[in-house]
């Protein structure tokens, strides 16, 4: 078996024979020794970012509105539609007696005031008041119209086809790998992976420098990191439990520990796929026993108690419940904590929210997830401001795509461009980046929109900002005087001229 | 060991006894059409490995090849159905299992059944997803209609609907009946099953196409597309045009897509009109709701029938799509404008190497070869689009059955999914219920159980995709752009959740300990129990008596006889010195150990 071998990655492959001679432990030692050996760039303060995936494509017309008056006024029209308006709101007050979710059960939308409006006025979805306020604090950005690119493109351009675009468009699970790895589903490495690249070095266990707290994601994987997957119940031991007296034991027997560990990360055939599980076992096992005695407890503050922290007041259910994402987002902020006693100065993590795909009940289900969103957020950040370090950690969320426009009765179907928020101390919030979409009126005889250059057809946003930008800024941030590190990991900027920064950063 | 002692039959036979098969099913006459389909098949496939045919033996060889097809073709195999397997040929077995009736209780009627139980209790229990779920570990576990069942649960993960979501989980009684659904045209002809899935009331809420109306051009309202796009992306043809091997085909360099924006607009507007069936009385309340507004009144049976046109909901204008178009309707006329829609897509050359190479991948290896692929699409083609002969042509496929290529292969195989890793345990060690219910129900954690469930996918794109390639893996830097789908539920968390949740079904077994809901009596069992457990006098329990049987037995049992010299010996030295004073707990820590560290490793891991 041959493997292709790029020049770049020689020096990597030979560190990693250096240390294969420690046999089961190779995988995650490859990562421990050899990569934390490089450790001399040496960062001297700590800095993450978190990325946080809304599953499904968000519906960003309905996040962050502009409520000038024809924009207001062609979203409204268009948005109004039988059986159920999906219209939002505003300069109205809540309406307990309306159907939960509903626009008027809602209230209005909360009005915020960017220090360069553009000429405009804008508003966030009526569930989202604490990063309503966190704008208003100046820790919260919006990104405005921003999504995959391979180039700048007009509407015209895109019509014609004269102009490349990240396909397959408007799919779910290519899109998702799109925003994170500019390629269609079955990428090998994505940006958060090759931010964790950069700066592997600067940490001690490198192992830990690319996290997921939610499912496997390709956006952690670069060409030397790979992701380490926590679980919101912290780091998990593979079988075996101490006795008494501390010592692991797996049915009752310490042999069995050994050979559980030698069984499960030494292959015993060439076969590839038993070698790669083997290689997670041993990664497990080996993190496992360095994050359990840094983890700190999930139910002392400013984490806990979780039975509290962790509930968000549910829109369908009308009570507490706990939130998915804000536990996940806990086992982040637990990590960072356990950061300074790991040696880990630069990581990055992955969290995610599913459900996002609104095809129908919108009202309900998109108020659930904006309620979700706001919730753990907020609690996040509360999280990070009490630790101390509220302007080394900077949070953005991401999704496949934005939605249409129009309306299919009680829902919406598959866009492009969308609206996202960047949160942090370190972010210039209070403010929107990048040109907001006008909203156009649909064409009189069909949904061309051809009244907006910004809006394809059934009003879709055709993306004037791109993942890979938002990227290169945030690795910017992360890993200053490294641009041309950067223009190796996003290749498709240099298609965007001198705009590799959008800016919204303080250095 | 990998001698092919027995007879084998070349080429023509083999396919010949294959097309026999595939006309049977199909429900045609035996006639002179065999003949000619039968040409048309040999003829079309241009690339079959003569050589690694003439391999395929009629039989299996020793118990190995018995197990190791059984692994392949079913939820795991028994010693006792290896054993009968070698008694006969593989083509017996496969027809054996076709022609199988469908279960006597279906999944629906476990449903009512544990529905009925409940309502007769205090307070009130009602049926609900965990229903769904025992009945399916029930017929995984238990069913004789193995083949059947391990197709539909395949089916099941290309057609998805998951009670992660908030309708296929509240009305979990007609997700029941999605999966009976399932079982019923697992070996019938494709156009039905896609049919039936799309008119299928818990898909038609699952991708929102249940009560979809027809656009309003005025306003500007369009159909919901969602259904309209998956039926595409997932369920028939998939995004790119494919050649017969399931490779993409290409035009000036590039990939081809099959569709684009305005086909999806073009398919929606298809997906209108449909709703709920009212039998008495369809108003626009049973086609919003499913409640007549006149009555009140709903048919209890709304989410298990099939979803019924409503023709005023129904576009009428053009509907365009892959390259045909539905003319405008004077009257609207839901139910052609589906079936020319179903037609079209069910013709489409991409659904053979689609959903073949899907299947393929859920029951053999995750990288067939295209040559592997085109026969399995000839033979479906050569059909007229059966399910029966695509099964048959993945399980018998020179590919498939030539154990010592498989072996020595490094990327042949497949990781099995973590709920084909406990019913393969749960089969092979005789587990039994207690209630007679296989009370199993959440799996789904992955830091404490097995990471997935059945049914129970994150989204319409399964719990894993064909496509997925483990980034950073051995399997993704060989060459030829390999994937391995099962990895994507594989991480540091869910290997060390899955060991965890092992150990103690190994020890306790599985499943609730009383009627859900309700307190048992302290001490009671897991209901779902292997049969050393109980049975004090079992075969495996005297075997621990004896290391090196033992671990043979393992072997047999668990790993179609591949067991490594170093795990072999591994187990041998571990178990051998474990001695209590009572014969029992002897046996039953030297049945934990071993079990729980084969369990643990690779070799069980990836199925080859």
């Amino acid at each position: 078996m041959t493997f292709a071998t790029s020049p770049s990655r020689r020096l990597f492959l030979k560190q990693a024979s250096a240390v294969s001679a420690l046999g089961a432990a190779a995988p995650l030692a490859l990562n421990l020794a050899a990569m934390g050996s490089a450790s001399a760039s040496g960062a001297t303060d700590y800095k993450a970012i978190v990325c946080v995936f809304l599953q499904g494509g968000n519906d960003g017309f309905s996040t962050v509105l502009p409520t000038d008056t024809d924009s207001w006024a062609n979203y409204t029209a268009v948005r109004n539609q039988t059986p159920d308006s999906i219209a939002l709101l505003k300069d109205v007050a809540a309406s307990a007696t309306q159907p939960r979710g509903s626009p008027a059960w809602l209230g209005g939308v909360l009005p915020i005031a960017p220090t360069n409006n553009q000429g405009r006025s804008f508003a966030l979805h009526p569930l989202l008041t604490g990063l309503r306020d966190q704008f208003n604090n100046k820790q919260l950005a919006i990104l405005a119209n921003i999504g995959t690119l391979v180039e700048p493109l007009s509407k015209d351009e895109y019509t014609k086809g004269t102009k490349s675009t990240p396909a397959p468009l408007f799919s779910h699970n290519d899109q998702s790998s799109q925003w994170m790895a500019m390629a269609a589903e079955g990428a090998r490495k994505g940006w958060g992976g090759k931010l964790a690249d950069l700066i592997a070095s600067d940490n001690q266990n490198a192992a830990f420098t690319a996290i997921s707290a939610a499912g496997n994601s390709v956006w952690l994987y670069g060409d030397q990191v790979k992701q380490y997957h926590l679980s919101t119940n912290g780091a998990i031991r593979f079988g075996y439990r101490p006795d008494g007296n501390g010592v692991n034991r797996l049915m009752n027997s310490t042999a069995a520990v050994d050979l559980i560990k030698k069984v499960a990360t030494v292959p015993t055939s060439s076969n590839l796929l038993m070698r790669d599980l083997a290689d997670v076992h041993a990664s497990s096992i080996q993190a496992e026993a360095i994050i359990s005695q840094n983890l700190p407890s999930a139910e002392v503050s400013p984490f806990g108690p979780s039975a509290s922290t962790l509930n968000y007041d549910s829109v369908v259910w009308g009570n507490k419940q706990n939130n998915v994402l804000a536990q996940q987002l806990q086992s982040v902020a637990r990590m960072i904590k356990a950061a300074p006693a790991m040696g880990l100065k630069r990581q990055v993590f992955f969290v995610s929210l599913g459900g996002f795909d609104t095809h129908d009940q919108q009202n309900l289900r998109h108020a659930e997830l904006m309620a979700q969103l706001n919730h753990a957020l907020v609690y996040f950040q509360g999280m990070v401001n009490q630790l101390g370090i509220a302007n080394q950690v900077t949070t953005f969320t991401a999704s496949d795509f934005g939605r249409a426009f129009t309306s299919n009765g009680d829902g919406t179907d598959h866009g492009w461009g969308s609206h996202h928020f960047v949160l942090g101390g370190a972010v210039k919030g209070g403010d929107i980046y990048g040109t907001f979409p006008k909203l156009g009126a649909k064409n009189t005889k069909d949904n061309g929109f051809d009244s907006s250059t910004d809006q394809l057809y059934n009003g879709a946003l055709l993306p004037k900002q791109s993942v890979g930008q938002l990227g290169a800024t945030l690795g910017n941030w992360l890993k200053p005087g490294s641009a041309s590190l950067l223009a190796d990991a996003f290749p498709s900027i240099k298609n965007f001229g001198s705009a590799t920064d959008l800016g919204f950063m303080t250095s | 060991m990998l001698l092919h002692p027995t007879p084998r039959k070349a080429v023509a036979a083999l396919l010949a006894a294959m097309l026999l098969c595939c006309t049977a099913c199909g429900g045609g006459q035996a006639n002179s059409a065999n003949a000619t389909t039968g040409s048309g098949l040999t003829s079309g496939s241009g690339n079959l490995n003569s050589q690694s045919l003439a391999m395929v033996s009629e039989r299996p060889a020793n118990e190995q090849e018995a197990a190791r097809f059984l692994t392949q073709a079913t939820f795991g195999p028994t010693r006792a159905e290896a054993a009968r397997l070698q008694g006969m040929s593989y083509q017996q077995w496969l027809n054996e299992q076709f022609d199988k009736p469908l279960p006597a209780k279906g999944h629906l009627a476990y449903w009512d059944e544990r529905d009925a139980a409940g309502q007769a209790m205090t307070p009130k229990i009602n049926g609900s997803i965990r229903d769904v779920i025992s009945s399916f570990w029930a017929h995984a576990i238990s069913g004789d209609d193995q083949l059947r069942q391990r197709v539909a649960f395949a089916l099941s993960e290309i057609f998805v609907v998951s009670m992660a979501a908030t309708c296929p989980a509240v009305n979990s009684r007609g997700t029941a009946d999605f999966l009976d659904m399932l079982n019923r045209d697992a070996f019938g002809s494709y156009r039905k099953l896609l049919e039936d899935v799309a008119m299928h009331p818990i898909m038609g809420c699952y991708l929102s196409h249940i009560h979809n109306a027809k656009e309003d051009p005025t306003k500007g309202r369009i159909p919901d597309e969602n259904f309209a796009r998956e039926v595409m992306q997932l369920f028939s043809i998939g995004l790119y045009e494919l050649n017969a091997d399931g490779t993409r085909k290409q035009a000036n360099g590039a990939d081809i897509p099959t569709y684009g924006p305005s086909d999806i607009a073009g398919m929606a507007k298809v997906f209108t009109g449909f709703s709920w069936e009212c039998p008495l009385i369809k108003d626009d309340g049973c086609f919003d709701r499913g409640v007549s507004y006149q009555y009140m009144w709903s048919d209890p049976d709304r989410w298990v029938t099939r979803m019924q046109p409503y023709s005023r909901f129904h576009s009428t204008s053009e509907k365009a799509f892959l390259g045909v178009k539905i003319a405008k309707q004077d009257s609207p006329d839901p139910s052609g404008s589906l079936k020319f829609a179903l037609d079209t897509l069910a013709q489409h050359p991409n659904v053979g190497p689609f959903i073949g190479k899907q299947l393929i991948q859920r029951l053999v290896t995750s990288n067939p070869s295209p040559q592997y692929v085109e026969r399995v699409s000839n033979a479906f083609k050569a059909s007229g689009g059966n399910l029966r002969a695509m099964v048959y042509a993945v399980l018998m496929d020179p590919e498939a059955r030539d154990t010592q290529a498989a072996l020595t292969n490094d990327t042949f195989g497949k990781v099995r999914e973590p709920i084909l890793r406990l019913t393969a345990l749960l089969r092979a060690y005789g587990a039994t219920s207690r209630s007679g219910s296989y009370l199993i129900s959440f799996t789904e954690e992955g830091s404490s159980a097995l990471n997935q469930q059945p049914l129970y996918s994150p989204t319409v794109f399964n719990f894993f995709r064909p496509g997925y390639t483990p980034p950073g893996s051995a399997i993704s830097k060989a060459p030829g752009n390999l994937v391995a789908p099962e990895m994507q539920l594989v991480n540091e968390t869910s290997v060390a959740g899955y060991v965890n949740f092992m150990r103690e079904v190994l020890v306790i077994g599985i499943g609730d300990t009383g009627y859900f809901g309700t307190t048992p009596a302290p001490g009671t069992p897991a209901d779902v129990r292997l049969e050393y457990m109980d049975n004090l006098q079992s075969n495996v329990r005297k075997l621990s008596e004896s290391p090196a049987d033992f671990v043979e037995d393992i072997n047999q049992r668990l790993l179609y006889g591949t067991m490594s010299a170093s795990l072999r010996k591994d187990l041998i030295d571990l178990i051998t010195p474990i001695k209590y004073l009572e014969v029992d707990t002897t046996q039953n820590y030297r049945i934990w150990s071993a079990l729980i560290i084969t369990l643990a490793s690779p070799e069980f891991l990836v199925q080859r």
